[in-house]
């Protein structure tokens, strides 16, 4: 189904559309909404790589945990 | 013909629903204008329109559901509906709420929530409860013996995740972010659906969940928010209503209704500012040119 088509069922008058006419168009849609995705549904970039720094304020927390365990 | 919702020989409304207590609680020289002399824009205001068509498509929907049609004959029947009530619907310089998106926005939105949807229709009477007008008298007293009513219309009432939520659609063009969800709480129409449900329908609703359309000029987006409600916050809410009611009395006995000139610029600026920035004695020339009488009536039946 065309988007031409598609326009086409839409200007006619409602009262004349058969349900072929829109089952043509929820098909349309259904195909649409199917492809469509929107940029944080599509797939994840791979993480970057980052270089680990030292952080003594981390490396407190990990000893006062030694502590409580 | 449809009764009013004033007190008969006076400025004092008695009936109030969302949209008018919400205007004299934005700016009482705005609730003015709107319903006591009934101006509205000449131009249509396609929000109302597109979010009209697609309340009435789902509300339809979940009718035939309910009348035991499969999702596949609901939905062509509902498309079918909204084809012919939209047909002459064609906003100008618009790109977003126009036909073909309502379309498209019905379809996805059952597609994804249609029969696959946790929130599940509540049964009231052996009858769906979708599209319920409710009227209630509030027991603060008005004028002339008579109390003042709240009014209004719910689009359905859900039971989702052991709990009854009342669920209202809204179509926007703003992201669905948690910004757009805070907007609603507090919120004046969310706390007198939550309080309508509690009372006319007998049925202590958590809040209000918000399915919400972003309408997007290739595509919809959908997202669900929660606007909750507590015993304690719908009491308070009906406590501060009577304050409100109570000014509206005095605004209607001295004829006075005052500008709130804080409010001006709210949502892209008030209809009724160019008005309001003209000097007092021009006012009314230009709301004759710009503006047609139709008088908004909470006791209409949609």
């Amino acid at each position: 189904m065309t988007e031409s088509s598609i326009d086409l069922l839409f200007s006619q008058d409602p009262l004349l559309l058969t349900k072929e006419d829109r089952s043509k168009i929820i098909e349309a849609y259904r195909n649409a909404q199917k492809n469509f995705r929107t940029p944080d549904e599509k797939a994840p970039k791979p993480a970057k790589q980052v270089k680990k720094k030292f952080d003594p304020a981390l490396a407190s927390i990990d000893l006062d945990l030694d502590g409580i365990l | 013909m449809t009764e009013s919702p004033f007190i008969a020989d006076t400025s004092l409304q008695y009936v109030w629903d969302s949209t008018s207590l919400g205007l004299l609680k934005t700016c009482p020289r705005k609730y003015y204008y709107t319903l006591i002399e009934g101006w509205v824009k000449k131009e249509k205001s396609v929000h109302l329109d597109f979010g009209g068509f697609y309340a009435s498509a789902l509300e339809n929907y979940h009718k035939k559901i309910f009348a035991g049609l499969s999702h596949e004959d609901a939905l062509d029947d509902t498309i079918s509906q909204t084809l012919i009530a939209s047909a002459n619907f064609s906003p100008d310089n618009e790109t977003y709420k126009t036909r073909e998106n309502l379309i498209r926005s019905i379809i996805w939105y059952l597609e994804e929530f249609g029969p696959n949807d946790p929130a599940t229709t509540v049964i009231i009477d052996g009858r769906p409860a979708v599209e319920l007008t409710f009227k209630f008298d509030t027991d603060i007293p008005a004028l002339n013996g008579m109390n003042f009513v709240l009014s209004g219309h719910l689009d359905r009432l859900v039971e989702f995740c052991g709990s009854t939520y009342v669920m209202d659609q809204k179509t926007t063009k703003m992201s669905l972010g948690a910004h757009y969800f805070k907007m609603y709480s507090p919120d004046n129409q969310m706390s007198l659906y939550s309080l309508a449900s509690r009372i006319v329908f007998n049925t202590p609703v958590s809040g209000v969940i918000i399915d919400a359309a972003q309408i997007l000029v290739g595509s919809t987006r959908f997202a669900r928010g929660f606007a909750l409600r507590s015993e304690a916050e719908l009491d308070e809410w009906l406590a501060d209503t009577e304050v409100w009611l109570d000014r509206a009395k005095n605004y209607a006995e001295e004829e006075k209704w005052p500008m709130n000139d804080t409010a001006c610029g709210n949502y892209g600026g008030c209809a009724f500012r160019d008005v309001c920035s003209k000097s007092p004695q021009v006012r009314h020339v230009y709301l004759a040119s710009e503006f047609e009488k139709k008088h908004w009536n909470p006791l209409e039946i949609r």
